[in-house]
């Protein structure tokens, strides 16, 4: 199958891109031509507006080049809910409708910590009820899912993280003046280093005191 | 199957640039490792970029797989750094301006992309038994570290500097399976930044020349007064403008008899003032590079960005004194255990150094003595490459059979 992945990617903090990552490895090994589109520049080969009236477009054109899409949701993806209510629902509208231009769709939806505006309400219900496979990380989030978005729980499949991220740590951790007569050079072997750097010291120091002007026995400011 | 007929287990060293013109330490030790493993029986491929130029990141070699060095070589195609976000993000950075991990990452984005590379590994991971990656400071580093930490190998070659302290890469030194340091200050520094993975101090291999010839270098150079070696980078960053105003000192302060030479790729800039004390030869073949470390009355490294500093031991190797900037962790921490160097911290001691090379040249050749032995002791490349060898065995990378 040709199948579209559409995800943040690395190098992104995003625990979507590191799961994103997981699942082309998994598609490619089952022997799928993927192709990535991130949201931001990365290491995707192809990155683009995957938000929105241009997301839904963008989206839409691609519908039957690939077999499949599979959206790994995080940051910068489907929602904006920094604009107005009615604008938002718009975009729902058009992305639902982007989707279903589609033959098959899937969607991580993580644990939604990473979902633009949480994917409740009337937004998410629109796109999720347009989506054929849902998948989320554990039991609660499908609650928590259906609760937020009236998309019913046996639509919502249960898909833990893969163990490979799980292992992975996802943070960063925790967090022109008179030349001084200077004194000859006394070492004569080498096997006295450190006699030998600080008579290197003590010359550029009487050198520098001649340079700024400071009295012998007063030390420069460092 | 016969034990004999297994076949060599495959590893992938992926460094940003490669080649034999290509000028840069961690590129270097990245391209050394990588033969000589391949020569101790390791099916060694390189994944790099098609670039040869660190600033533009221009392709300039052509895309696809070759076999050289006893290695096979690909190459991708670079995506051309987004400039105005790279310098506008970096100069934040560089101010110490606090920056969210999304920001690090846009700029990180907009250094350079290599995304065909990224795919490729992610789609081959498998056939490696281990993938290094170096150095820290590198998008490839940064997102390739994410398709098989369980077998990747990070030789960061870190610096103490503003980058290093970024969550971006202090997170990056704890995912990978292992880490090669390539000297002591260096891993002491990972282990104030980040909690760390098994790790080795593998050091850095050199080269040994087995003769040199100076008369040569000064003749074909027409290079007639003694003079001091610069061989590197000619930037802020690697020192160089504070190199000048030392060598300046010196010369003005105290009639230094000697010149300066500088080698290394890209042009210079050279204050008027001592330009006629100034030569630069631009990049100079490897025969001619370890003659001119030999011609040299002692070799300067100013540079307080270095985790390994090989020209430290080019140097010395040559039996050529050094004076080296203490500012530098790692190289003053050398030329304290060799007892081979000379340290300074400003240009007042700087000038004396020199004064003491153009004044007591045999004294300190033999501190150049000391170095040599020190170097010939802890960094022929046999001795590198079977700590390298041995990390990767108990990584799970069986070696191959010999």
């Amino acid at each position: 199958m040709r199948i579209l992945v559409a995800a943040p990617y690395p190098p992104a903090p995003d625990e979507a891109a590191m799961e994103a990552v997981r699942a082309v490895q998994r598609l490619v090994g089952e022997g799928n031509e993927v192709v990535v589109v991130s949201p931001l520049p990365s290491a995707a080969p192809r990155h683009g507006p995957l938000a929105g009236l241009r997301g839904a477009l963008a989206l839409a054109a691609q519908a039957r080049r690939f077999d499949a899409l599979h959206l790994q949701v995080g940051r910068h993806m489907l929602f904006r809910p920094e604009v107005a209510q009615f604008r938002r629902i718009l975009d729902s509208a058009a992305l639902a409708l982007a989707l279903r231009r589609w033959r098959h769709t899937s969607a991580d939806l993580g644990d939604l910590s990473e979902v633009p505006g949480g994917g409740g309400g009337l937004s998410g219900r629109i796109v999720w009820g347009s989506i054929k496979e849902l998948s989320v990380w554990s039991d609660p989030v499908r609650s928590r899912l259906s609760t937020l978005a009236g998309v019913p729980a046996s639509r919502i499949r249960v898909s833990p993280r893969s163990d490979a991220r799980a292992e992975t740590p996802s943070h960063p951790p925790r967090p022109p003046a008179p030349v001084p007569e200077l004194p000859p050079w006394n070492v004569t072997s080498p096997g006295d280093w450190e006699g030998l750097m600080t008579q290197v010291r003590s010359r550029a120091v009487l050198d520098r005191a001649a340079l700024e002007g400071i009295p012998p026995g007063q030390s420069p400011p460092n | 199957m016969p034990e004999r007929e297994r076949t060599a287990p495959r590893i992938a060293f992926v460094p940003p640039r490669y080649g034999d013109e290509v000028v840069g330490g961690s590129e270097a030790v990245m391209r050394e490792a990588a033969m000589g493993l391949a020569e101790r029986g390791w099916d060694v491929e390189v994944l790099t970029t098609c670039a040869w130029d660190h600033y533009t990141w221009r392709n300039h070699y052509p895309p696809g797989t070759t076999r050289v060095d006893g290695l096979t070589l690909r190459r991708f195609p670079v995506e051309p750094p987004a400039i105005e976000q790279r310098d506008a993000l970096g100069r934040r950075i560089l101010l110490g301006l606090p920056m969210s991990y999304d920001d690090q990452c846009r700029w990180i984005n907009a250094t350079l992309r290599v995304p065909d590379l990224f795919q490729y590994l992610l789609a081959h991971a498998g056939e490696y038994r281990a993938v290094v990656l170096s150095p820290y400071l590198s998008w490839l580093t940064v997102a390739c570290l994410e398709i098989a930490p369980e077998r990747t190998i990070l030789m960061p070659c870190l610096h103490d500097e503003v980058y290093s302290h970024l969550d971006l890469f202090r997170s990056a030194l704890s995912k990978p399976a292992g880490v090669w340091f390539l000297s002591e200050p260096e891993h002491e520094l990972a282990h104030r930044l980040a909690d760390l993975p098994e790790h080795v101090v593998t050091g850095a291999g050199v080269s040994i020349p087995t003769a040199y010839d100076p008369d040569r270098f000064r003749k074909r150079y027409g290079l007639e007064r003694p003079f001091v070696l610069f061989a590197g980078r000619r930037e802020p960053g690697k020192g160089w403008d504070r190199l000048l105003e030392g060598f300046e000192l010196a010369v003005e302060r105290h009639s230094l008899p000697l010149d300066l030479v500088s080698i290394g790729a890209a042009e210079p800039i050279i204050p008027p003032s001592i330009a006629g004390r100034v030569r630069d030869l631009g990049f100079v073949e490897e025969a001619d590079r370890n003659d001119a470390f030999a011609a040299a009355e002692a070799y300067l490294q100013p540079s307080s960005n270095e985790s390994f500093s090989r020209t430290l031991m080019e140097a010395w190797l040559a039996g050529t004194p050094v004076i080296a900037s203490g500012q530098g962790e790692v190289v003053r921490w050398h030329c304290e255990r060799a007892r081979g160097g000379l340290v300074y911290q400003d240009d007042f001691e700087l000038a004396q150094c020199l004064l003491l090379v153009a004044e007591r040249p045999a004294l300190v050749r033999e501190l150049a003595a000391n170095g040599r032995a020190y170097v010939i002791d802890n960094y022929p490349w046999s001795r590198v490459l079977d700590r390298m060898e041995r990390s990767l065995i108990e990584l799970g990378a069986d070696g191959p059979l010999r």
